[in-house]
């Protein structure tokens, strides 16, 4: 299997914090990879560590097999990348953020780049530094689209966008990536997105990645199975290595397995219970239950 | 198909953001060679004669009367490759892209040098094709010659300075600071420190010593070779600015490398900058503190107290470490308490 990006244990120090611990990631080619975590995750720095714009304390990032860190740029010949914020000269007009594109970018198309700034509404000669952060973005993701990326990588693209733009900017990029069978790689706190876009989900949190994987693995492995026991026959379910978390109401036991649900599921069919029922569980909640297993804290707000 | 062309690419970006500073450092540079154009236009239309070929003369025969604007320009000219990178923190933008980081730093240089030392030029030929016109060049064409090309040598290790100074830092402000202390109060600093020190134990230290040291320290400022015309036009001079133009050369690609970007929008981008920096204001501390608290004792000493000697060497010295010492760990721990408080808060 080609991989688009991968990193070996991957760790980067900032200020004497570690933002990112021992993250080995593999996103194979042609993949739509969500990245999700909690604010302060790392997710930011893993994209920065990735694009090789910050060196890595220990560790090594390939893209389609070259270090990152190049020398030459040339490892990022073929990567599109849409800021959080996209950053430009004051003085800058949305036709030199084309030009500069046009020129780094051995594979710039003009023809799709002026589709889609016209698909936005775009004014060629306004000053990037008064457009809404919307539209910015709308610009960094025309030109980022416009390069023909084999890999496309996006920094909380929709975050700050409302409702309507942000749905058009998720379809519109989910249909440019599948045209060109591009691998992507997004980060996002929104679960909503990476649910309608991903096929694949890598969870950080404390700069560590939880979860790496395919989403047809995460559904078959993880789930919420509600199962009623006979009396007398209640074995301690929270024991189990598998189970997450355990929820009672009346004799009803919600089950939240995070892995190995099969085997779970062959043990509870083994107790012949009275009523079971296993169903996939909402992604959110499984981000949640997740975060909750790893003690994610605000302040002194805990998650109950 | 795009145009792959990284060098275009960058040059073409530090254009559009730097072309404002560039305009400014030109015009700071051409302004002694325009005002005496028209100073000399001014005293031929007056029928001045003696007085518009003295001016004229001068042009070429006493280039030091340039060298601060020249000095500033090349400084102006040094600062603008990361001045407006710190301003709008762009920087990342561009190393996400296909670009290297050793092609970026020497595209930055070179463009910014290239046109300061095409100003230069342009300045040089100006001023002598008047001086020839007006038929009153003397000082012949080697005498040209080698002022173009020692002033090249001066402007470019001034360059190189105020490069390598707003690559290390990391915020406009500090840029501009950090270069015009490197480029031009260097010595200014050291002959301060000195001739305090000097003063306040004169009787015990050899004037001959701090006299040497404050002379010095004048090969330190690189402006001082360029306004001295003792050191300007010194052969060995000319061959320490070159080597000094390369040595900041290099550090500055090899500095640009290992750019720490995480740290961005920080005062100083690499940490023992920052702590050069803290150095450097604690000595100053230490040695105003000292001193002051030293000439506040010998007053008392002496006035009130009635003695009409000072107090011996070895008191003093002891006195002047104390108060210096002791005024360095007090603002050092206030400045520790200010920190601690600022981020308790956030």
């Amino acid at each position: 299997m080609t991989w688009a990006v991968e990193t070996v244990e991957l760790s980067k120090e900032i200020e004497g914090v570690q933002a990112v611990r021992d993250v080995s990631l593999r996103i194979p080619a042609g993949a739509v990879y969500g990245l999700i975590g909690p604010n302060g995750a790392g997710k930011s720095t893993l994209i920065r560590l990735l694009l090789g714009v910050w060196r890595p304390t220990a560790g090594k990032v390939l893209l389609f097999g070259k270090p990152a860190v190049d020398p030459t740029g040339e490892a990022r010949q073929g990567v599109g990348f849409v800021p959080d914020i996209p950053v430009w000269p004051n003085n800058f007009r949305v036709d030199d953020v084309v030009r500069w594109h046009r020129m780094v970018y051995r594979e710039w198309d003009a023809k799709r780049a002026d589709a889609l700034l016209d698909l936005f509404g775009i004014r060629r000669k306004a000053l990037v530094a008064h457009l809404s952060k919307g539209q910015k973005m709308q610009v960094s993701l025309s030109c980022a689209l416009a390069t023909r990326p084999r890999l496309l990588i996006l920094d909380e693209p929709t975050n700050g966008l409302d409702p309507v733009v942000r749905r058009e900017f998720l379809q519109l990029l989910v249909r440019q990536v599948a045209e060109d069978e591009t691998t992507m790689l997004f980060s996002t706190h929104l679960l909503e997105d990476l649910q309608r876009v991903a096929d694949h989900i890598g969870v950080l949190f404390q700069g560590r990645l939880l979860l790496s994987t395919a989403l047809e693995d995460l559904w078959d492995e993880a789930k919420k199975v509600m199962v009623v026991f006979r009396p007398g026959a209640e074995p301690d379910v929270s024991a189990w290595p598998e189970v997450w978390r355990v929820q009672r109401e009346g004799r009803l036991h919600i089950l939240w397995i995070g892995k190995a649900a099969d085997r779970v599921l062959e043990r509870i069919r083994a107790l012949e219970p009275v009523y079971w029922e296993a169903v996939q569980p909402a992604l959110d909640d499984l981000f949640v239950e997740m975060m909750r297993r790893e003690g994610y804290t605000y302040g002194d707000l805990e998650l109950a | 198909m795009g145009i792959w062309n990284w060098h275009n690419a960058v040059a073409w970006r530090d254009w559009k953001q730097n072309a404002g500073m560039w305009f400014m450092a030109a015009g700071v540079m051409s302004f002694p060679v325009l005002v005496r154009i028209i100073a000399v236009g001014l005293l031929q239309s007056a029928v001045l004669a003696p007085g518009h070929r003295t001016v004229a003369v001068e042009l070429v025969r006493a280039p030091s009367s340039y060298a601060l604007l020249w000095v500033v320009a090349a400084a102006i000219f040094g600062v603008a490759a990361f001045w407006r990178e710190w301003s709008h923190q762009g920087l990342p933008a561009v190393l996400a892209g296909p670009v290297g980081r050793r092609q970026v730093v020497m595209t930055k240089w070179g463009m910014g040098w290239l046109l300061l030392q095409g100003v230069l030029l342009l300045n040089v030929l100006v001023a002598v094709l008047v001086a020839v016109l007006l038929g009153e060049y003397e000082a012949g064409w080697p005498s040209y010659l080698y002022w173009w090309m020692s002033s090249a040598v001066g402007l470019s290790a001034v360059y190189a300075l105020a490069f390598l100074a707003g690559l290390w830092t990391g915020t406009p402000r500090s840029t501009g600071w950090t270069a015009a202390f490197l480029i031009f109060g260097v010595h200014a600093w050291i002959q301060w420190m000195t001739t305090l020190v000097g003063r306040l134990f004169s009787d015990w230290l050899p004037a001959s010593a701090i006299e040497s040291l404050r002379q010095w320290a004048a090969y330190l400022s690189v402006s001082q070779y360029m306004v001295r015309s003792d050191l300007f036009f010194n052969g060995g001079s000319r061959l320490v600015l070159l080597a000094a133009t390369a040595v900041f050369l290099g550090l500055a690609v090899a500095s640009f490398d290992r750019l720490p970007l995480e740290r961005m929008g920080r005062a100083w981008m690499f940490r023992w900058a920052e702590k050069a920096a803290v150095a450097v204001g604690g000595i100053t501390l230490f040695v105003f503190a000292g001193a002051l608290g030293l000439v506040m004792f010998q007053l008392l000493w002496q006035l009130r107290l009635g003695f009409g000697e000072l107090p011996p060497a070895t008191v003093r010295v002891l006195l002047f470490v104390s108060i210096g010492g002791a005024a360095v760990y007090l603002a050092w721990s206030l400045a520790k308490w200010a920190v601690r408080r600022r981020y308790s808060q956030v």
